[in-house]
């Protein structure tokens, strides 16, 4: 091991050189100069160990003192927020109080701007990351979504929206007016539309620059922020109704969402409400989006400190951790996935911390806190000791929920527990043996600052090189191991142990319990499995075959449709609205229709156009319009149910010559079956009507 | 005047050589600047380098006009009045000395540097800052009238 960093000697070296260069010269010029030269040197030497030696004493009381976040497992202090101080100074333009950023309560706190002059680069990559975009004032750079002279219309409520120079505006019901009826448990919905008090409202503030993009108006009594319940999906360009973006029961009626109820948790840095004397809500964050103190921590004292030079050179030089601040990379790998857990999770509050006004910090045990919601089968033999003395707690949270919610878990984890909905790896990463083997965390494949922003994958963990950074003995003979080509989609290690499972956002999300396919799990939890998501047009029967014969597991005894039809056939007919959804999103992908052949799918999704639930019908109307450049086709999912079933019966004719097999080319009579085909080439319309009747309409609400 | 002709031409001319070729050299890193822009080079132009890119404009600057300060010394000496030898002798080693140090600290600072802060090497820097300070200040100092 080298005793010294080498470019540290180089540094060194370049330092004397020029010292010795200086003194040179001088010396040539007079003995006077160099003799002042020489006192020049020896005072900033003698400043630089005099302001080291007071960095290391501010340092060792830092880290005697409260900062502890850098060792996992310990409580930190109750976090510097004062929720009972006012709002000072509103930073934001003329927002209501209830968005002013004010550092005051959270005096831990230094915001972003502090972060740039010490860490320009990190700076740079967290700004473009979605993150930072996640909440944000309404600004013309902030606002996506199209104001100028926009009528907007849904379940009997209209909305009329403008652009006022730089302020954007909407005409709608009283949010307030709608609010009070809540608090009485009345739907305002009920009141029809003419009847409602209208105002014009400002939108004051944005969440989400991703994909889709809401908007908040502010109460005129507190400090409440109302949904303005509209998307703005970005890919579309085009406005849907928010309730149209989710898989929600359709006729549930509009849903009526205030910020301060959870978003400000994790969609701001140290998100918190209030209830004040007077009783109004009010909601506070040191910043909006999810910025540096997010997963860092508080920053005040660290910038405090680093103040002094010969500090920030000590701890760069000897690359030793500061322990005035959080960085997740140098935690280990629970506790750094904690910190991207503790919002990209499903965790319920414990009562006692939170009552005590205890909250999360990077660093910290989330369990201290918060319960990490399993519903894994192995979840009750944990070993660790925090979820042991917890499970009672959560046994018993769980049945409290349920008295409100008895949909809770289905809401949000397939029947063994897998994580259904998007937003929350942590729950299905933590069910993962290879993190239980504790060296898988977020940060093995993902990067905050050396990562594009898309899926803040890191460079160097694109596609295989994320699991082949510890299963390397695979990459010598990959194909023995998939049964799939080199390179192929089948030999990805994600497309069979992560595959597409998880809904969210308008489309289907890798799983990030990382697990093998397995046809018995898939009978067992109606969950389809990585096999059938490239090869839609196989059965479940003859993925059981394959993974018998390649990997010995035992076959499930397996019902007659799951054994003949094709698993992209039976799911899109017969399955429910999160298994549709997938079907539908799958026959876009360009992985299944490279392995399954895609000419088949135009039929079967033209049976989706109709979906009763909004977001099936738009990921069908997707995939179909990628199917054919060819064919015009001018769909939108939020047409009235008499064009929806116009489009669906023209499309589904359309397509039935690509899904019959009349000159009998298919290559086995098992594809055809599978794919409802008879034997004369025909699609079977009997089985077809089977099928689509066995669909599973249970209302479906997945929490995304 | 004191001193001879001689050696006080010997003097200009070394600052009014040493002055244009560090000019020349200055220019010659700002070429290279700006051609670190045209190549769109990450190690110049990436936010993280962001301090690299503070001190080597610094650098390019400081050696630029210090280049000009040394032509100006070679210009003015005949006209300093007050100056003695020993002042002569003194600002123009500390001049000298002074728009070596300085530029090359920024620049040498620039080569590793850690986020916002710049290498050990810029501890150059504010020695050549002190002695340019030494040279300009005895050039004032000779350049009062008697």
């Amino acid at each position: 091991m080298a005793l010294i960093d080498p470019a540290l000697a180089l540094q060194i070296a370049v330092l004397v050189a020029g010292v010795v260069l200086g003194l040179a010269v001088a010396w040539r010029a007079s003995r006077g100069l160099a003799r002042m030269l020489l006192v020049v040197v020896l005072a900033v030497l003698a400043l630089a160990a005099g302001s080291a030696h007071q960095a290391r004493q501010t340092a060792r009381e830092a880290s005697n003192g409260a900062l502890s976040n850098e060792l996992p497992g310990r409580a930190r202090r109750a976090p510097a927020i004062d929720p009972r101080r006012s709002a000072r100074d509103d930073r934001s333009g003329g927002a209501p109080a209830a968005l002013a950023a004010d550092p005051d309560p959270l005096a831990d706190y230094v915001s972003s701007d502090r972060c740039q002059a010490c860490h320009p680069g990190n700076y740079a990559s967290w700004h473009q990351s979605y993150h930072r975009t996640m909440t944000q004032r309404a600004t013309p750079e902030a606002v996506l979504g199209r104001f100028e002279g926009q009528t907007l219309e849904a379940r009997g409520r209209r909305y009329r929206l403008e652009r006022r120079a730089d302020e954007y505006w909407v005409e709608m019901a009283d949010p307030d007016w709608e609010a009070d009826l809540m608090d009485r448990g009345q739907r305002p919905d009920a009141v029809p539309d003419d009847r409602a008090p209208r105002r014009w409202k400002r939108i004051v503030m944005t969440t989400g620059s991703h994909h889709m993009q809401t908007y908040w108006v502010a109460s005129e009594r507190d400090g409440r922020l109302f949904n303005f319940p509209w998307l703005w999906l970005n890919a579309d360009q085009r406005w849907i109704p928010r309730e149209d973006g989710f898989i929600r029961p359709p006729d549930g009626g509009r849903s009526y969402d205030v910020w301060h109820d959870s978003c400000i948790e994790c969609h701001a840095v140290a998100g918190e409400k209030d209830r004040s004397d007077s009783g109004g809500w009010t909601p506070r964050a040191a910043e909006l989006g999810i910025a540096c103190e997010a997963c860092h921590g508080p920053a005040e004292e660290h910038v405090r400190v680093n103040q002094d030079p010969a500090r920030r050179y000590r701890m760069r030089l000897t690359d030793a951790p500061d322990p005035t601040i959080v960085n997740p990379k140098r935690l280990d790998a629970k506790a750094s996935s904690q910190v991207c857990g503790s919002c990209h999770g499903i965790n319920l509050w414990k009562p006692l911390p939170l009552q005590a006004g205890e909250r999360f910090h990077p660093g910290d045990d989330l369990r201290e806190t918060r319960v990490v919601l399993r519903a894994s089968r192995k979840a009750p033999a944990t070993t660790d000791l925090l979820e042991k003395r917890d499970w009672p707690l959560l046994q018993n949270q769980l049945a409290n929920a349920k008295e409100s919610n008895p949909t809770l878990l289905e809401e949000r984890f397939w029947p063994d527990g897998m994580v259904r909905v998007s937003g929350r790896e942590h729950n299905g990463m933590i069910e993962s043996a290879c993190f239980e083997g504790g060296e898988l965390s977020c940060l093995s494949c993902h990067s905050m600052h050396t990562a594009a922003p898309d899926d803040q994958l890191a460079a160097d963990r694109q596609h295989d090189q994320a699991c082949l950074q510890c299963h390397e003995s695979y990459e010598a003979n990959i194909e023995a191991h998939t049964h799939h080509a080199r390179g192929s989609a089948g030999s990805r290690c994600q497309n069979c142990h992560m595959p597409h499972t998880v809904y969210g956002l308008l489309k289907s999300i890798r799983s990030h319990w990382i697990d093998s396919p397995s046809a018995a799990t898939t009978r067992a939890t109606g969950r389809a499995n990585a096999c059938n998501l490239c090869h839609l047009d196989k059965s479940l029967g003859w993925s059981a075959d394959r993974l018998t014969a390649w990997y010995g597991q035992p076959r499930p005894e397996l019902s007659g449709d799951e054994e003949t039809v094709a698993e992209g056939v039976r799911w899109s007919l017969s399955g429910d609205a999160q298994q549709r959804a997938m079907m539908a999103w799958h026959m876009g992908w360009p992985e299944s229709k490279a392995a399954s052949g895609d000419e088949w799918m135009g039929f079967f999704l033209g049976q989706l156009l109709d979906d009763p639930y909004p977001a099936v019908r738009y990921l069908a109307g997707h995939s179909l319009a990628r199917l054919s450049a060819e064919r015009p086709f001018a769909y939108d999912f939020l047409d009235e149910p008499k064009e929806r079933a116009r489009m669906r019966t023209q499309t589904m004719a359309y397509w039935r010559d690509a899904a019959e097999d009349r000159r009998g080319t298919l290559r086995d009579v098992g594809d055809r079956r599978a794919r409802l085909i008879g034997r004369d080439g025909r699609l079977d319309e009997a089985e077809l009507e089977r099928l689509a009747k066995a669909r599973d309409d249970r209302p479906m609400d997945l929490r995304e | 005047m004191n001193g001879s002709d001689s050696e006080l031409d010997a003097v200009a001319a070394r600052h009014l050589a040493f002055g244009w070729w560090l000019v020349v050299a200055s220019v010659c890193l700002g070429t290279l600047l700006e051609a670190l822009h045209a190549l769109k080079l990450g190690l110049y132009l990436d936010a993280s380098n962001e301090t690299r890119r503070l001190l080597w404009t610094l650098g390019h600057a400081h050696g630029a006009l210090l280049g000009l300060v040394n032509v100006a010394f070679a210009l003015s000496l005949p006209k300093l009045p007050r100056l003695s030898d020993g002042g002569r002798t003194l600002a123009s080693r500390a001049l000298i000395a002074g728009a070596v140090l300085l530029p090359a600290g920024f620049f040498l600072g620039g080569i590793f540097v850690y986020d916002g802060d710049p290498g050990l090497a810029v501890l150059l820097a504010p020695i050549g800052a002190l002695l340019v300070l030494v040279g300009v200040v005895v050039v004032a100092l000779g350049a009062r009238q008697r």
